[in-house]
């Protein structure tokens, strides 16, 4: 009997000390998808909130409910906790973090207030991920919340899908978590490139193509998509993508389509860098395999083709590299981490180094060594669409 | 070793009537017979007289609702036994004849019998012997002549597979022992039989392969089952609760079949097994936690299919357990724990439900168990009728008027389909008793309540013994020769060489080669 009694006094016990003060049903919650901060007037931010708004499945109008799946909460306050605090007020249930999927902030204000202070809250609350993607947004953050997701549940899944999927197929531009980011922001080259949303003026709709690159926190520029491919792939985070070079008979050079691509399905990298007394010099080895993604003027009949078009890929890349440390160099960011690896490697001289960085980055010297692969021409022989194989 | 339990005739028990010794004068005889069967009008007393001028009295008395005596005179019979090559009336036979043919066991029907006291003539008669009394002579003889309807053999109709043999038992123990011993055809199977119940007189069996049931196990096998024959066993699960080790555990500790292949696979095993007249089942003890998820088809396939069916049953006994509390849980506590899309479409469904998640879920397993119940009880014709209407009720009434989501129906369908997987109903029943727990545990402490409840069961397990063996045997204490079977099943080449009995290997030292 008496392990029975114990048995029952410790259960009751266990009962007086329940965890009902973190019992709640999943309908007295709401669920933030993704949020936008913004520039508010003098020192106040502005916070956009954007909810989940589940609808019965009984509520038969898919027009109307698809409408509603979003609810943008805006408030406001001189520090993000007391503007989130304020949800309630205006929403009637309490915001959960959990899921959040992007964290979207206005370009001004990358520009002109320090990231981290914009992001601390976000990394100190227990509740939000450190998977979210933190995203910069040109113009108003708040207005690209007010656009209906195209294909995913919520705005917030969709530009997530968008970060995520872009950086993987089409190295268009960076994948980069909060965790990531926090990373970066506390490396000795306090450099970053976070992904940037904007409207293309093709079809005036949201995408997210290029970088925004933060230098100590502070937004400095945005890379085109042609520097944000080279700098994922001198960063060595390029996955697949096709890679644009001019046709490499001559004569045909002056057309205006001139143009032929290939599908890079391989890419590895890698910088070295070497300080010698006042120099730094950087080499750069980059192996690159792919298959031909179209041609428009080049006939790949004899491996002596072959060996020309890949070097005509391998001169393209080599100019598509310096632009970018043009870019870089230009607007003094050492997005390729060389100061990080000169700190791992040596961390004293990293500290003679630092006052000077800049000075250093200016002067650095890059040698690119490229080899390039390319492993068939698809499923057609190495001619053009209907043109004959003699 | 100990005398097994056995019916003694000297029992002092306060209604129990006092048996006189036989008579030589026959009208004693007849007085205290029509005294113990007065109103039993089916008894039927039948005077008859032989000898030299029929001088010689006797009475024949059996129950013909017992018997088959329409189709053999078994007076006559008797007399031809002692005057054989002659026809007739039997002129020359006298009683002494009778006494001396039969005291000297000059028998030449097997079946017949010498009644030496009244008791063991009614005793007798009620299992369906011709008892004749002869005057003169204060024994009696009696012919075993029962003839009363039984079943034929059919498919295992709780147990039916695909491969494998379509042969169960039947209501009768003779048939049922019969049908084992033409299946193990060794002398080492031993039955021992006693008799249990004063009223309802059952013949009670249980059997074993000696050498390779563990002697410790038998021996708490009959220490259990000690006083068992004061029982009116109508069912031999009667006998499990005499024979479990713990009757407040919600694990079954022995196993039921009703295929002689079952049951001839746990004797090798080196198992005890129960039988009891009147019941078709057959009771396997002592049984251990993972033999609940095997099947006597699993044998019959190739190894990676058992293996993969093993799995199943392991995945069905957590979803059985557990499934409802963990959705408690996660829905409760965890929300963060939800892959984001999946939240999203559990939202959908979960918004404008007025109930919390125990509620609802409490709600519909109580349907459930309801619409189980009924199913069971009612008619066959009627029993589809519930079910349509239940699953309407539960599936699309429930859903539409926003009592209980979809995500909860799908939680409690598949909780209700995963414990029909499990071979042995006796375990299907103990996780539906652990389930409630379960969800009261999640609901209150979230998925800390579930650890902690897990671990009481696991506890449990742990100390529970079978018969003196230990129930997550193989597991616990781990035996990795003998994991051969349980929760993969190994090829068969493999499983010969290690019957799951030690004994065995010692018994027949031929297998054994190191």
């Amino acid at each position: 009997m008496k392990p029975l009694l114990s048995f029952l006094a410790s259960f009751l016990v266990l009962c007086l000390i329940t965890g009902c003060w973190d019992n709640n049903e999943l309908d007295e919650y709401g669920y933030v998808q993704a949020i936008s901060i913004d520039r508010g007037e003098g020192d106040f931010v502005d916070i956009t909130t954007h909810f989940y708004n589940p609808s019965s499945k009984m509520q038969s109008d898919p027009a109307t409910s698809i409408a509603a799946k979003g609810i943008n909460i805006r408030t406001t306050g001189e520090t993000f906790f007391e503007a989130m605090r304020e949800i309630p007020v205006k929403f009637g249930r309490k915001a959960k973090w959990d899921h959040m999927r992007v964290i979207i902030i206005e370009e001004n204000l990358a520009r002109t207030l320090n990231i981290r202070e914009v992001l601390d809250f976000f990394s100190r609350d227990h509740e939000p991920r450190g998977t979210i993607l933190p995203i910069i947004a040109e113009k108003s953050a708040a207005a690209f919340l007010d656009i209906k997701p195209f294909i995913e549940q919520t705005i917030g899944q969709q530009y997530r899908k968008m970060e995520t999927t872009g950086a993987l197929y089409s190295a268009k531009t960076s994948n980069l978590p909060l965790y990531d980011l926090a990373i970066q922001l506390s490396s000795p080259s306090k450099t970053s490139a976070m992904p940037y949303l904007h409207k293309k003026s093709l079809d005036n709709k949201a995408s997210i193509s290029g970088v925004a690159l933060i230098q100590d926190g502070k937004m400095v520029g945005v890379l085109t998509e042609k520097d944000t491919e080279t700098l994922m792939m001198l960063t060595d985070k390029y996955k697949y993508g096709v890679f644009e070079f001019p046709c490499m008979n001559h004569e045909k050079k002056k057309q205006i389509y001139n143009k032929e691509s290939l599908e890079i399905i391989n890419l590895n990298s890698q910088l070295v860098s070497k300080v010698t007394d006042e120099n730094i010099t950087v080499d750069i080895h980059m192996t690159i395999e792919g298959t031909t993604g179209e041609l428009r003027c080049s006939d790949l009949k004899t491996k002596q083709d072959m060996e020309r078009f890949e070097q005509t890929i391998k001169e393209q890349i080599e100019h598509q590299i310096q632009h970018a440390i043009r870019t870089f160099k230009a607007k003094k960011v050492d997005v390729l981490g060389i100061g990080n690896q000169i700190y791992r490697n040596n961390p004293k001289l990293w500290k003679q180094l630092e006052p000077i960085w800049d000075d250093k980055l200016a002067q650095m010297q890059f040698q690119t060594h490229v080899q390039v692969h390319v492993l068939s021409t698809g499923m057609n022989a190495g001619t053009i669409f209907g043109k004959k194989e003699h | 070793m100990r005398k097994p339990p056995n019916f003694s005739p000297n029992h002092t028990s306060s209604d129990k009537p006092s048996y006189p010794n036989i008579s030589p004068l026959l009208e004693e005889n007849l007085n205290s017979l029509e005294g113990f069967f007065a109103n039993c009008k089916d008894l039927k007393i039948y005077r008859w007289s032989y000898g030299h001028g029929l001088e010689q009295s006797a009475f024949t008395v059996y129950f013909d609702t017992l018997t088959k005596t329409t189709v053999t005179n078994f007076a006559k019979d008797t007399l031809q036994n002692l005057v054989p090559h002659e026809l007739g009336p039997a002129e020359t036979v006298t009683i002494k004849d009778v006494i001396h043919y039969f005291e000297n066991h000059g028998i030449a029907s097997p079946n017949v019998e010498l009644m030496s006291d009244m008791e063991q003539a009614v005793r007798g008669i009620l299992d369906g012997k011709v008892v004749i009394f002869f005057d003169g002579w204060p024994k009696a003889i009696a012919y075993f002549a029962l003839d009363v309807e039984q079943r034929q053999t059919s498919e295992p109709i709780t147990e039916p597979t695909v491969q494998g043999p379509h042969v169960s038992f039947i209501e009768s123990l003779d048939r049922n022992i019969g049908v084992i011993r033409s299946l193990l055809k060794s002398p080492e199977l031993k039955f021992e039989y006693f008799i249990s119940g004063e009223k309802v007189h059952r013949k009670v069996s249980y059997g074993y392969l000696e050498g390779v049931v563990k002697p410790e196990t038998l021996e708490a096998f009959k220490q259990k089952i000690e006083g068992i024959d004061q029982e009116e066993m109508i069912d031999i699960s009667f006998l499990e609760e005499w024979v479990n080790d713990s009757n407040y555990s919600p694990f079954p500790q022995v196993r039921y079949t009703e295929r002689p292949d079952t049951t001839v696979t746990s004797l090798l095993d080196g198992k005890i097994i129960a039988l009891v007249d009147g019941s078709p089942s057959v009771l396997i003890c002592p049984g251990k936690f993972i033999e609940f998820f095997t099947n006597s088809e699993d044998y019959y396939y190739r190894t990676i299919f058992s293996s993969l069916i093993r799995l199943i049953r392991l995945a069905a006994f957590l979803i059985a357990l557990m499934l409802p509390s963990t959705y408690i849980a996660l829905s409760t506590f965890h929300s963060e724990l939800i892959p984001t899309v999946l939240l999203l479409a559990i939202l959908d469904t979960r918004e404008g439900i007025p109930f919390p998640a125990m509620i609802e879920a409490l709600i519909m397993e109580f349907f459930f168990e309801l619409l189980r119940e009924a199913g069971i009880r009612l008619p066959r014709p009627i029993g589809s009728a519930v079910s349509i209407v239940g699953a309407l009720v539960i599936g699309q009434a429930a859903i539409q008027s926003q009592i209980a989501s979809p995500v909860m129906v799908i939680v409690v369908a598949l909780t209700g389909i995963a414990s029909f997987a499990l071979p042995q109903y006796n375990m299907a029943i103990a996780l539906r008793i652990l389930r409630f727990p379960l969800m009261f545990l999640a609901a209150t402490f979230g998925g800390l309540g579930i650890m902690v409840g897990l671990i009481l069961i696991y506890i449990h397990l742990a100390t529970l013994r079978s018969l003196g063996e230990p129930y997550l045997d193989s597991f616990a204490p781990l035996d990795l020769k003998r994991l051969r079977d349980a929760i993969f099943v190994l090829p068969r080449r493999l499983l010969v060489h290690s019957p799951r009995s030690r004994h065995l290997h010692k018994k027949s030292a031929g297998r054994k080669k190191s």
